[in-house]
């Protein structure tokens, strides 16, 4: 076992494997930047590239990519308040308003080095899992999937910043939006008012990007200064951002360790991480006041969650061939080229590919974030531009994050939509996380459920994991109000005791 | 009386409210298996948003604090501009986003987006000439050289040149 872990290591600084890894790290930061490009669509125009390279060569150039997108898609979330990937959304609630306050570096600082240590903790806990991650996954059924996205839709109530009712509000209306589209179990149409656009349901990415960039942008140019209002230190204190890294160590832990758990669930993907991630780093803080506003934390979070569900995501796709996200389904295909067969063979007989794999996730994100340390000052100088000198150039970058989705301009209409929603609701004082959350776990609640029923009847309800997640979930429904009413119970005994 | 904010706050609520009724109305025609989960959602949620709204018409509603200060105490708003300014401006930049759609599904992304670039910094932002047109010709370079044409992104070209019968060397 050892002899394969050093020899994975080995292999990855050979070259061509290593200039290979390179190359892709170059293609994998662009692709990460600029908005709209997805890692799955540049995974699998690279695809073809890989056919004569050997297994640990075309896995360095495709993994390596993979890797840097999910970290340099939090600096366009941080500096501009617009997603670089769909994945990095909700790094833009905590990130955005550290900018604009002058803290670019610390939040840079923070969502890097947090990447870098989701990125390590994914990767080992690969190499750590493998040989027990077959019972553990396939002890998990459809109730217990259903039940999870049950907990995390329970979470609305601790993004609502303090206004749990209009949270629950928020959030049934993005249930209701994942309600668009065909129903899964009977083909019904539902609220797709006739339009074929609308049989595949509402996308993610127009909506996250009209939600939060379009109002953002609308503020920007109101005001007319730069997007940071004020400066602090020059580059806002980038070692202030690492130091909280480890500052708050418990909260970059868990919420890693929380980003390989739902990267290893088929079919829950890399937003459900981040907004899981950011929700809980909410929920854990005892002072959630802050949050929304620039709070350090809240970026620390789906940051590390954000690389380390890359570790979650291959155990099953390399233990099982089960692809849990589009990307991995398109990485399982390099596998097939290069003759490799997921399962136990990647156990035993290529364990140092497997291991090979872990090294190219840990050495690909210490390169990225040290590249990216190297140029901070001159990304964090953007935020000083002129806002009029802005505005157009964050027009057509959310044009074309939205228009990439699904090459329509009916997505254009969509995000425009979700804008004017968005201002309202920012104006208003309505939180908007929920609505996302909403949106993305509500397809995969309703089906989960039917599958549990069909299959299970209603006993289902009474195993033992589906209790235990039952009972954390009406925690999560509680513990905000049971919280806000204490809190109004002390300040009233304060004011009486005065 | 009830200020500008709980005015419009009383307002989305309504949309809000409406909609959700719309829509448990809509779900009420289909098969229980297409629509028992959108009811389990959407009643509750409907309810909620009623109290809301008899809460905003009640006056009940405060405006959100706008910022949190250094002990996290919730901190006042502070504007530069007085509202009506604010509400006028933020309209002309809705007005100047809508634009911006407009004029990419006329001429396609990189001449509507180039234009409409240009054409934001010299009518909006008051911005020189020479900045006007090299910003417009560069948002015209990148969008068809790098977007369209090394990563291929399928943009449509505009509808107008369909409309007229007329080919550009690259499109729209």
């Amino acid at each position: 076992m050892l002899e394969a872990f050093l020899y994975g290591l080995v292999s990855v600084f050979q070259w061509p494997a290593f200039g290979l890894m390179l190359l892709g790290i170059a293609i994998g930061f662009a692709v990460g930047i600029l908005p709209g490009l997805g890692g799955a669509v540049t995974l699998a125009l690279m695809l073809p590239f890989t056919f004569t390279m050997q297994p640990v060569e075309a896995f360095a150039f495709l993994l390596g990519m993979l890797s840097v997108t999910a970290t340099t898609g939090d600096i366009t979330s941080v500096l501009f308040g617009v997603p670089g990937e769909a994945t990095t959304a909700a790094t833009i609630l905590d990130g955005y308003p550290m900018t604009k306050r002058g803290e670019a570096g610390r939040a840079l600082g923070a969502a890097l080095m947090s990447s870098l240590v989701g990125a390590v903790i994914g990767a080992f806990a690969l190499a750590a899992v493998i040989p027990v991650v077959q019972p553990l996954v396939l002890s998990l059924g459809t109730p217990e999937f259903f039940m999870l996205a049950i907990v995390g839709i329970t979470f609305v109530a601790s993004l609502s910043s303090g206004a749990v009712r209009r949270g629950l509000i928020a959030g049934g209306l993005g249930l209701l939006l994942s309600f668009v589209g065909l129903d899964p179990q009977s083909g019904t149409q539902r609220f797709t008012f006739g339009l074929l656009y609308l049989w595949e349901g509402v996308s993610l990415i127009p909506v996250t990007i009209g939600l939060f960039a379009v109002p953002e942008i609308i503020e920007l140019a109101v005001k007319g200064t730069s997007i940071a209002e004020r400066r602090v230190g020059e580059i806002g204190g980038v070692l202030q951002g690492v130091k909280d890294t480890f500052r708050y160590w418990g909260v970059t832990v868990r919420c890693s360790l929380l980003g390989t758990f739902v990267g290893m669930i088929p079919g829950l993907g890399g937003s459900i991480a981040q907004w899981l991630a950011y929700a809980h780093a909410v929920q854990s803080s005892p002072d959630k006041s802050r949050f929304g506003q620039g709070d350090v934390r809240g970026v620390l979070g789906p940051g590390a969650a954000n690389n380390s569900k890359e570790g979650g995501n291959l155990i099953t796709t390399v233990a099982f061939g089960i692809p849990s996200t589009v990307v991995m389904a398109i990485l399982l295909g390099a596998f097939l080229i290069q003759g490799l067969v997921p399962g136990p063979d990647m156990l035993t007989k290529n364990l140092h590919i497997t291991f090979s794999l872990v090294w190219i996730i840990v050495v690909t994100n210490i390169i990225t974030v040290g590249v990216c340390f190297l140029f901070l000052n001159q990304l964090v100088k953007i935020t000083y531009v002129r806002a009029h000198l802005l505005v157009p150039f964050l027009i057509l970058l959310i044009f074309i994050g939205a228009f990439t989705t699904n090459n329509t301009h009916l997505d254009l209409l969509v995000m425009l939509a979700f804008g004017a929603l968005g201002y309202a609701m920012v104006t208003l004082g309505w939180p908007r996380p929920p609505l996302v959350l909403g949106l993305v776990l509500g397809k995969l609640a309703e089906t989960y459920l039917y599958l549990s029923v069909g299959r299970y009847g209603w006993e289902w309800l009474f195993r033992p994991l589906v209790i235990v997640l039952l009972l954390i979930a009406l925690a999560a429904v509680c513990y905000p109000t049971l919280a806000a009413w204490r809190g109004r119970k002390w300040d009233l005994s304060r004011l009486g005791g005065r | 009386m009830r200020t500008a904010w709980q005015r419009a706050e009383l307002l989305f609520c309504l949309f809000v409210v409406v909609v959700l009724a719309l829509a448990l109305w809509t779900s009420l025609g289909w098969s229980p298996r297409a629509g028992l989960f959108p009811w389990v959602v959407l009643v509750p949620t409907l309810a909620l948003a009623l109290w809301q709204l008899i809460d905003d018409a009640r006056g009940k509603t405060a405006p959100p604090a706008a910022a949190l200060g250094e002990a996290g105490e919730a901190v006042p708003l502070e504007q530069d501009l007085p509202a009506g300014e604010m509400a006028r401006r933020g309209a002309g930049v809705a007005g100047w986003i809508l634009g911006f759609f407009v004029a990419i599904w006329l001429l396609g992304f990189p001449l509507g987006g180039g234009l409409a670039s240009a054409a934001y910094l010299r009518i909006a932002a008051r911005e020189r000439w020479p900045v006007c047109l090299g910003y417009g010709l560069g948002a015209y370079v990148v969008l068809e050289l790098f977007f369209r044409q090394l990563l291929a992104i399928p943009f449509a070209d505009g509808v107008l040149f369909e409309w007229l019968g007329l080919e550009l060397p690259f499109g729209g």
